[in-house]
């Protein structure tokens, strides 16, 4: 736990270095979260709402998916990166798991984008564009929850992203694919509202609505009561299968690790 | 001497394989090689076996290629061999992996571990945490090597912003924090200028005598072995050539003398070698000589000395030259190694 927290500790650092780095992605998350809104505002012109849905409850969806996605940093390169410089080694020495070390790192990195990114954002939104509060203070809670889930999902999945790197080297390809497919399927660029029921009902059947859909849902009291423990139920089923497959192909991939260069 | 000492490592018919993928020439190659690849095998070490007792600092060298690192790297549980077995400290590097290194300590002289953006002491203090190093012994050994190393007057800056040689002592001290037995360093010299080389080489000896750190080095310097190790393993295309202690070597395949000779007041040019040549290999009959014209008039001879002795050289050499100096050595390990490399030694 110490070296769990130390790793975090030294990622968080890592952060403050680069400042003007990290000054310019806040404004790009900005500008992205800008760009939506206005896009869907000429969308629905006098309209008040469309298919029962509003216009702030789009806002808010855009607000919210955009700024957790810039908070939910999963870098699917370090194992290619690793492999790629030879660094692989160095972390193979050292008496931690691999997959705890990048997920101390991850986390380290979202806590401090937490504090900077996800709640400057969500204050410039809030100021200029406006956006629906919590259909109550314990939605605020059960969305935090949910949130966590969906990053555990969102994790596991660029776990398998990653991993991949011990049989096809470059994962770019895959990373692209995985990041597109998120982007349309969990809700960032269209709100699921939106989409036909059977679209709809097959995403269902996926993990990629476990990362924001979820979460804004229950933020915005659309899933309450029991449906919330289902929801959590179905964020944690996927979480498992997918951190078990990353498992599988951890354990056969360790076997093939090389070290090019040197 | 040895059976008393326990062994630490034993390594048995270790074998490596790497896929290297062969790619035809020019773009229709390349797009081929898209559909359907082409493999070559290229075994980086075939059936190696070798001991190490505890205390021992021994000196793993071979050319480039070789197949030492790979060896380093089976060692010390990042590669996972194709078959043979690995004993170290009762562990299976790669199956036992975790808990099997909290006990060694490892260099890659061409790769850094320390955190690139950090201060060397963050990085350290990351490590503490890693290895859950207590408090005191994290204290005392990093006194110690602050001392050793030369390490306070950078130790808060960051890593990228130090010379080689601070990285490199930086990484050293990184490896050796949690007080592990057993250390394996790749080429911990390299690129490093000779002060920083012979700090590196002191250190290495001092944990050797004082703190009985066994060492495992590889390296392409020979004065790193013959100032630091007692035995050397040379490999070469993946098999061991030798094994042993470095006077033995020495010793049995040194057998050469090399004699430097100034010539006064004649200029010595390609004639002159020649005559040179001729007429000691008129003299001494059944003898070889290599003449390297070593520049400024002075002129390098080296002969064997077992039947023939230095003093008789010499001697004739002062009545038919004119001699302004001479200078007589042994050949030394680097020519040794070299002689093997080139296929002129077979062990």
């Amino acid at each position: 736990m110490k070296a769990f927290m130390a790793y975090l500790k030294i990622a968080f650092k890592s952060n403050t270095i680069y400042r003007v780095d990290f000054l310019f992605s806040i404004i790009g998350t900005c500008v992205n979260i800008f760009i939506y809104c206005a896009i869907w505002k000429a969308l629905y012109g006098d309209n008040i709402s469309v298919n029962s849905v509003s216009y702030e409850m789009v806002t808010t969806n855009f607000i919210l998916s955009l700024a957790m996605s810039s908070v939910f940093s999963t870098n699917d390169f370090v194992i290619q990166q690793k492999l790629w410089d030879g660094s692989i080694s160095t972390d193979m020495v050292r008496p931690i798991d691999l997959r705890v070390s990048i997920l101390a790192r991850d986390l380290g990195n979202i806590f401090f984008k937490l504090i900077t990114h996800f709640i400057l954002s969500v204050i410039i939104s809030v100021i200029f564009i406006g956006m629906l509060p919590p259909k109550s203070f314990v939605c605020l809670l059960l969305y935090v929850i949910g949130m966590i889930l969906g990053f555990c999902v969102l994790w596991a999945l660029s776990v398998i992203v990653q991993m991949s790197a011990f049989w096809i080297i470059n994962v770019w390809s895959i990373s692209t694919i995985k990041n597109v497919v998120v982007n349309v399927l969990s809700g960032i660029m269209i709100p699921l509202w939106f989409l036909p029921d059977t679209l709809k009902n097959i995403i269902s059947f996926t993990p990629f609505e476990s990362i924001y859909y979820i979460p804004v849902n229950i933020y915005l009291g659309k899933i309450t009561g029991g449906e919330i423990f289902h929801a959590y139920f179905k964020q944690l089923l996927w979480f498992a299968v997918l951190f078990y497959i990353g498992n599988v192909m951890w354990n056969k991939g360790k076997r093939r690790i090389f070290v090019q260069g040197g | 001497m040895k059976n008393i000492k326990e062994k630490i490592i034993e390594v048995k018919n270790l074998k490596k394989n790497f896929k290297i993928s062969k790619r035809m020439n020019g773009l229709p190659g390349h797009i081929a090689n898209l559909f359907k690849p082409k493999y070559e095998v290229k075994e980086a070490v075939k059936g190696i076996d070798f001991e190490i007792y505890e205390g021992e600092c021994v000196g793993f060298i071979g050319a480039n290629g070789a197949g030492k690192s790979t060896t380093i790297k089976m060692l010390s549980g990042i590669l996972y061999p194709d078959s043979g077995c690995i004993n170290v400290m009762g562990f299976e590097p790669h199956k036992d992996r975790k808990k099997y290194v909290a006990n060694i300590g490892v260099v890659f002289g061409q790769k850094s571990q320390l955190s690139w953006d950090l201060p060397v002491i963050d990085s350290f203090e990351l490590l503490k945490n890693i290895y859950k190093i207590p408090s005191d012994v994290y204290k005392k050994n990093l006194d110690e090597f602050m001392e050793l190393l030369d390490m306070s007057n950078f130790i808060n800056q960051p890593v990228r912003q130090l010379s080689l040689g601070q990285r490199m002592r930086a990484d050293i001290a990184a490896s050796l924090l949690h007080s592990p037995k057993l250390v394996f360093f790749d080429e911990p010299t390299i690129g490093l200028d000779v002060v920083a080389k012979e700090k590196i080489r002191e250190f290495v000896r001092y944990m050797n005598k004082e703190k009985k750190v066994t060492f495992i080095f590889t390296t392409h310097d020979m004065q790193d072995i013959a100032k630091t190790c007692e035995r050397i393993i040379i490999i070469d295309k993946g098999s061991k050539m030798y094994d042993g202690s470095v006077k033995e070597l020495v010793d049995k395949y040194g057998g050469s003398v090399k004699l430097a000779i100034e010539i006064k007041d004649v200029l010595v040019d390609e004639e002159y070698i020649k005559l040179l040549k001729q007429s000691l290999e008129n003299q001494f009959i059944d003898c070889e000589f290599t003449i390297e014209d070593k520049k400024n008039n002075i002129v390098e001879i080296m002969f064997e000395n077992k039947t023939l002795s230095s003093v008789q050289v010499t001697t004739f050499l002062a009545e038919k030259f004119t001699l302004k100096d001479f200078r007589i050595s042994d050949i030394d390990i680097e020519e040794i190694v070299r002689k093997i490399y080139e296929g002129g030694i077979t062990l």
